[in-house]
């Protein structure tokens, strides 16, 4: 295939070569021949490509750990292919469509079901939604979850003495804390916090936001910024997870960081896998679903994901979630919902927040 | 040929888009947010170029006039770091110093002085702009200021000129001729900034075009709405190149020279005040958000690991290619541009610029899907898309020397009948050693900083440094993120450095 | 009289001692190797060179530590001389004011220099629009205007054809016999000078080896010389 194309690219773009341009020729033509030469690896055993984002399959995510318990088992090889997000991962789905070489796609979120599913890229998984450990009811036919975490706003207790109690409080109290979130149009808990909003303030969303803006200081594109920024004492209390202070716990032993339980309940981030109708793998990519829900995997996610686990493993939660949050209730726009409204919802923001 | 290499990709990931999209969606041009960005981001980008052209040309001037302090060229070298950063440790670099807890709102409290919030917003935006751009600006210019025949400074001397005479007569020509290319790839950055103005911003309306494209292709893979704020931002890119290579002539330059060049104003009093005080408070803008960065040496030992030492071989190794293929294709374009073409490929080399990264891998896969799996083109299309983006800083510093080069000799060496090789050897070498060398370093400091476009869509199983520090960043690892940071931009200080010294620039 | 006494500029690799005298209004001819120190001797007398040690004088008064502009020597060179983005009569007339505050009557002197050079008329023009040998008529326009006693000339005509530099010597000695000029002119072909010149300065190794008329010059025997006239 790339020979192909390396040959359609000199034949029709190349006619004009002159000898002066030799020298690029020749580097182009090797540059694509690096290309043929290195995905290949011949292997008699079976493949299952895992489409995922390389914050899990890096040096700091479960994803290689996973990758050597599940091959143990398998007598298969994993590869993953490693996407920047849940954004990206989906934007790639779509571009390929039914020619993707994906078998399993690990990392969608809930806020992308719908739209997911419109695809129609997505074989039904046949797992139990009773048997898992979520908040609310997950009934999706095609994404099962493998992780998910309550949305939430992170301070630090040796410096702000009275966090807001709730939503409102936040929203409403006119010299509270100043807090940093992420764009809802580059992140995923930066549209969590937009739906959570949204969620509670329904109509009304707008003018909370407005009122909200001068004590926000600033959007992000991504959590990475906004919770830098929150580490360098750039705002109070920062939009994450009610899971990041089991981090400090854990790495850092440091007790200082909570999360603010917010009294209308927190809105919830739930992770998605899939196995795709293309997939020419479909009883090893199954086994890979079976796989994640059992408590090889799901006993990576709380430190390896720093999420809950989609099914509780049976030795329980490790220690450093002891302490953290349990929210009164879980929020969750209905996926459809959120493919029919989230443009409109964009805009609202947008002429919102603009000064 | 090179106007091929580098035009048709982006042309082809235009319509690759629109075809996933199945068509354009003109309705987004006309939404107000849109609008209002397109307004905010003109403002913010001339104000960000206009900043970047008059502090880089006086930070330029103090240094061709001071021309031999010791530490000259690792002042230089240091300045450079600034404009290779990657986005996300510009931010955190500047917020260290003007952020709420930053060291300078920090002192000034100490002081008694209480600021209240006024980094995010148009202000944030400017000084991180400012920081990005004038190094840039300046060795441009510092560059052009250099290439004043020797003779002129010496008639100056010999004249009794006033040194507002010199920079009248000597200077402000030579910094005039660069100042349009400089200024359009100036704006065409601030323009399309991404992390720096989301961060620094401070909300959804200090935005750029490039976060709403960015929003249509993976917030809601509405290809269509991608494809048409893509096309509009390519449009502005070569509409504003286009408007001001029409306003260029290059200087008409004559023969070379026998002497050294020294400058006629270097030993008057109050301009030595001048350049000294210029020198002082530029450095004490840019150098300490990099220095900052020092604080990440306390975790440098937990860069020891293999991931890291694969991570730093695979960046070098990227960073290698990129220099290479952006440096020979800006010198072919600025071969075409001596041939009579120079507004094309000006505007070429910019609209790439203009073309967001993800949106051109997204843009060819879709196209060349019939064909090939582009994404599984791995090392070679990162390289390429790298060096594209490279591409408009090497063609700024190899154009002008090239040009100057086929002037001097270029008769000369039609008249030989030497081509190609030899060409390059006698006739353009002399000159373009120290741009190609800079564009080269510059070019591969780039895409060492540059968090891999790739990794947008995937397709690849390795890890560069940028990729290794925002993996750092998203697992909580700030103190290892810090050390990366660091050996990042201890590494881009390294090439810039040793540009200057290979080609002998810190000497002139 | 122009008086150099034992001055002295060392470099690296290089030492070059100047000891020689002009009576006022000489056209000397300087010839020599390259390398041998030419334009050093320039430079020291224009100003753009640190003396180890030794003293100038013209006329009696010492220029030795003078800034170039306060010397009594205007100074061409080979290439460069003009200002590119300035026109013709304004490059002349920076000899007059180097800021280019001139009144009526000065910018007459400007044009008046030209037309001497032989440039009448072409006064608007910008050098890129001229010639090789007018832009350096254009260049010594500059000098009448300047009106400094000394001219320097570092190989001024070096890349004109040889009946075009002929007659820009023959300019260069019309206006020093005029104006009581004294010339030191570097030169490629010592020939050009022949006729001309009342002296010939040949230097080599950083050194004046002889100060004599021309014809005595081309003539003497000595070995150096030979060697550098390829006899």
């Amino acid at each position: 295939m790339v020979k192909l194309f390396n040959h359609v690219i000199l034949r029709t773009a190349w006619p004009f070569t002159r000898s002066r341009t030799m020298l690029m020729r020749f580097v182009l033509t090797a540059a694509l021949a690096i290309g043929i030469a290195a995905p290949v690896a011949a292997q008699d055993k079976p493949a299952l490509t895992v489409y995922t984002y390389s914050s899990f399959t890096g040096k700091y995510g479960p994803g290689q750990a996973i990758k050597q318990a599940f091959e143990a088992q398998c007598d298969c090889t994993l590869n993953y292919m490693a996407m920047d997000d849940a954004g990206s991962l989906f934007a790639r789905l779509k571009l390929e469509g039914e020619s993707t070489k994906a078998d399993v796609v690990l990392g969608l979120d809930a806020n992308l079901a719908a739209e997911a599913n419109a695809t129609g890229l997505f074989a039904p998984h046949g797992v139990d939604p009773k048997t898992l450990s979520l908040p609310l009811a997950w009934t999706d036919p095609t994404l099962v979850p493998f992780d998910w975490g309550y949305l939430a706003f992170i301070y630090d207790e040796t410096k702000l003495k009275n966090p807001p109690k709730s939503l409102k409080e936040l929203v409403e109290t006119a010299n509270g804390p100043k807090i940093v979130v992420q764009d809802p149009r580059t992140s995923a808990p930066g549209l969590g916090f937009m739906l959570w909003m949204a969620s509670v303030y329904g109509d009304k969303a707008p003018d909370a936001w407005k009122q909200l803006r001068p004590r926000i200081v600033t959007f992000t594109k991504g959590w990475s910024e906004a919770y830098g920024l929150f580490l360098k004492g750039e705002a109070d209390m920062v939009l994450s997870y009610t899971t990041s202070p089991a981090y400090h716990i854990a790495v850092e032993k440091k007790n200082q960081y909570k999360a603010a339980p917010f009294a209308e309940g927190h809105y919830v981030h739930i992770e998605l896998a899939g196995v795709t109708k293309v997939t020419k793998q479909k009883e090893l990519a199954n086994r890979f679903i079976a796989f994640m829900l059992s408590d090889a995997f799901q006993s990576k996610m709380p430190e390896g994901n720093f999420m809950y686990p989609a099914r509780t493993p049976a030795a329980g939660l490790p220690a450093s979630y002891a302490d953290l949050i349990k929210p009164s209730k879980a929020i969750l726009m209905p996926p459809a919902e959120v493919r029919d409204r989230r443009r409109a919802l964009v805009d609202a923001w947008l002429d919102a927040t603009a000064r | 040929m090179a106007a091929l290499a580098v035009g048709l990709p982006v042309l082809v990931a235009l319509m690759g888009l629109a075809m996933a999209g199945g068509g354009l969606d003109p309705a987004a041009l006309k939404q107000a947010h849109v609008q209002r960005v397109i307004v905010f981001s003109t403002v913010q980008a001339f104000l960000s170029t206009v900043i970047a052209l008059v502090v880089g040309a006086a930070l330029a001037l103090a240094l061709a006039r001071r021309a031999a302090f010791p530490g000259r060229a690792t002042l230089i070298a240091l300045l450079s770091t600034a404009t290779v950063l990657p986005g996300i440790v510009v931010v955190f670099s500047i917020v260290a110093l003007y952020g709420r807890s930053g060291f300078v709102t920090g002192t000034a409290r100490a002081l008694g002085f209480e600021w209240g919030s006024w980094l995010y917003g148009l202000p944030g935006i400017l000084i991180a702009h400012a920081f990005q751009n004038i190094p840039f600006a300046a060795r441009l210019y510092l560059h052009a200021l250099e290439r004043t025949p020797p003779e002129h400074h010496r008639l100056a001397a010999g004249l009794g000129m006033t040194p507002f005479a010199i920079f009248r007569h000597l200077d402000w020509p030579r910094l005039k001729a660069e100042t349009a290319g400089l200024a359009a790839l100036i704006f065409l950055l601030c323009f399309i900034s991404f992390a720096v103005v989301l961060a620094l911003g401070g909300g959804p309306n200090r935005a750029t075009l490039e976060v709403a494209i960015y929003d249509a292709l993976r917030g809601e893979a509405d290809f269509a709405r991608a494809a048409t704020l893509a096309l509009l931002q390519v449009a502005i890119g070569l509409g504003l190149t286009l408007i001001l290579a029409w306003r260029t002539a290059p200087i008409a330059e004559e023969a070379g020279s026998r002497y050294a060049l020294l400058r006629a104003d270097r030993s008057a009093l109050p301009l030595r005040l001048w350049d000294i005080a210029v020198l002082i408070i530029t450095a004490l803008f840019i150098a300490p958000p990099i220095l900052s960065l020092l604080s990440g040496a306390f975790f440098i030992t937990t860069l020891v690991t293999p991931d890291m030492i694969r991570a730093l071989m695979t960046s070098l190794a990227l960073a290698t290619g990129t220099a290479f293929v952006a440096t020979l294709i800006a010198y072919a374009m600025a071969r075409g541009a001596i041939a009579g073409r120079r507004v094309l490929y000006g505007g070429l080399a910019y609209a790439t610029l203009a073309m967001p990264p993800f949106a051109m891998v997204a843009g060819l896969y879709f196209a060349l899907r019939p064909l090939a799996n582009v994404m599984a083109l791995g090392i070679p299309l990162i390289i390429f898309i790298n060096a594209l983006m490279a591409l408009p800083f090497a063609y700024r510093l190899i154009e002008t020397p090239l040009a100057i080069a086929h002037q001097r000799h270029g008769r000369l060496a039609q008249s030989l009948g030497m081509t190609g090789r030899d060409r390059l050897r006698f006739v353009e070498w002399p000159l373009l050693r120290r741009p190609l060398f800079t564009a080269a370093a510059l070019a591969a400091a780039l895409s060492l900083g540059d968090f891999g476009v790739i990794a947008f869509f995937g397709g690849s199983d390795f890890v560069t440094l940028p990729l290794m520090l925002y993996q750092q960043l998203g697992a909580y690892r700030m103190d290892e993120a810090s050390a990366t940071a660091l050996l990042l931009a201890l590494l881009v200080f390294v090439f810039a450095l040793g540009a200057l010294k290979e080609t002998g620039h810190a000497h002139s | 009289m122009l008086t150099v006494e034992s001055v002295l500029v060392t470099y690296p690799g290089f030492n070059g001692l100047y000891d020689f005298t002009l009576p006022r209004g000489t056209l000397a001819a300087v010839i020599g190797p390259s390398g041998g120190g030419k334009t050093t001797l320039f430079n020291a007398l224009g100003g753009f060179e640190t003396l180890t040690s030794g003293r100038m004088t013209f006329d009696g008064v010492d220029f030795t530590t003078s800034p170039p502009a306060a010397r009594p020597t205007a100074m061409l060179f080979q290439d460069h001389n003009l200002f590119p983005h300035l026109t013709a009569i304004e490059n002349v007339a920076l000899g007059i004011d180097p800021g280019l505050r001139l009144d009526a009557a000065q910018w007459r002197d400007a044009d008046h220099a030209l037309t001497q050079t032989g440039l009448g008329g072409m006064a608007g023009r910008l050098p890129a629009a001229l010639s090789g040998g007018q832009r350096q008529r254009v260049a010594l326009a500059r000098a009448l205007v300047r009106n400094r006693p000394i001219l320097l000339l570092d190989e001024p005509f070096g890349a004109l054809d040889p009946g075009l530099r002929k007659e820009m010597i023959a300019l260069v000695d019309a206006l020093r016999r005029e104006r009581d000029f004294t010339v030191l002119m570097s030169l490629h072909t010592p020939e050009d000078a022949l006729g001309l010149a009342d002296r010939m300065l040949f230097i080599a190794d950083g050194r004046v080896q002889l100060n004599e008329t021309p014809e005595r010059v081309l003539h003497s025997g000595a070995s150096e010389l030979r060697r550098f006239l390829g006899r």
